[in-house]
């Protein structure tokens, strides 16, 4: 792009000028939300796949529980990582307002996730159902800010599907004495199918949107 | 009649650095040599015709030992750009 082309350049070339670098630029910022997304969502799913597979192999609970600090541990390095990168590289990407707006929800949605993983700890309850509904609560706030409609509609699907667990744990207080004295051994995966449901309303909230932002655009990018 | 377009905007290169730092809040020198496609050289002089009208401001510092470029729009090249985006418009279907 030179500048001895300036004298030639009529309105239709202005308009494809403006319309490619705002595009692009958007692109670039849309490729790095789905990078935070992808890292999360995959790092949640596979450590609740593990936690899923060792509790149901007879792995020691306390070592089970502390394993979903895997979690905050690699997401949190790995997200630390990507803005080192993003900020610090050769190439320093764009800061824009919403890159701003979206970090300042998320650290307000971490930190309270945090407080509600202390008292859970203390109180000794599970906070599955309370984690899908924070974080899909900060997925349809990206969304809207970003007017991503698949985060948008992801995070809703999963606020939805959040519901499972209170649906489930009624299910299992009616009925599931009566399995465990008629001796089936299903029950014991009844009881931990919920980290499975867990990492599948994970993959629908985070991995899925994560992988459409992100080659959407690539996509873009390389048109 | 129409209006004259903004000479200062009415360049490709001129016209891309701005349309970039529109929906940014800022961004750096060799991210928008790449977007470009410029050389580091016609980006430098675009760059500062831009800042010496009081379109861009150029903040110039460190990252370690590199140095680093970092240009962001101000209100007075955002309304520039607003003005030169409606007299496009009557460029492209003239009343």
């Amino acid at each position: 792009m030179e500048n001895n082309k300036t004298t030639q350049m009529d309105e239709h070339r202005s308009i494809e000028i403006i319309s490619k670098m705002i595009a692009q630029t958007s692109a670039d910022i849309d490729r790095e939300s789905g990078k935070y997304f992808l890292l999360w969502g995959y790092t949640t799913v596979i450590v609740s796949l593990f936690e899923f597979f060792a509790q149901t192999a007879g792995l020691d609970r306390i070592v089970c529980a502390w394993c979903w600090w895997l979690i905050p541990l690699i997401g949190g390095l790995g997200t630390l990582w990507l803005s080192y990168k993003a900020n610090n590289g050769h190439e320093r990407r764009p800061k824009s307002y919403i890159d701003r707006s979206i970090s300042a929800v998320w650290q307000v949605f971490g930190l309270s996730w945090g407080m509600v993983l202390i008292a859970a700890l203390v109180y000794g309850t599970n906070i599955l159902f309370l984690t899908v509904v924070m974080m899909s609560m900060g997925t349809v706030i990206t969304g809207k800010i970003c007017q991503h409609r698949v985060l948008s509609i992801t995070g809703k699907i999963s606020m939805v599907l959040s519901l499972i667990f209170p649906a489930k744990h009624l299910l299992v207080r009616e009925y599931g004495i009566a399995l465990r004295d008629s001796g089936s051994e299903m029950i014991e995966y009844i009881l931990y199918s919920e980290i499975i449901i867990f990492a599948l309303i994970f993959t629908v909230m985070m991995v899925v949107p994560g992988h459409i932002l992100y080659n959407r655009a690539k996509k873009l990018r390389n048109a | 009649m129409l209006k004259p377009l903004d000479p200062l905007l009415h360049s490709e290169l001129r016209l891309a650095i701005v349309s970039i730092l529109l929906g940014v809040e800022s961004a750096d020198f060799v991210y928008i040599r790449k977007q470009t496609g410029a050389t580091a050289g016609n980006l430098s002089v675009q760059i500062d015709k831009l800042h010496k009208a009081e379109y861009i401001s150029v903040d110039k510092g460190f990252n370690g030992k590199m140095p680093r470029t970092t240009c962001s729009i101000t209100p007075k090249g955002r309304e520039a750009f607003a003005e030169y985006v409606e007299r496009l418009k009557e460029y492209i279907s003239p009343k």
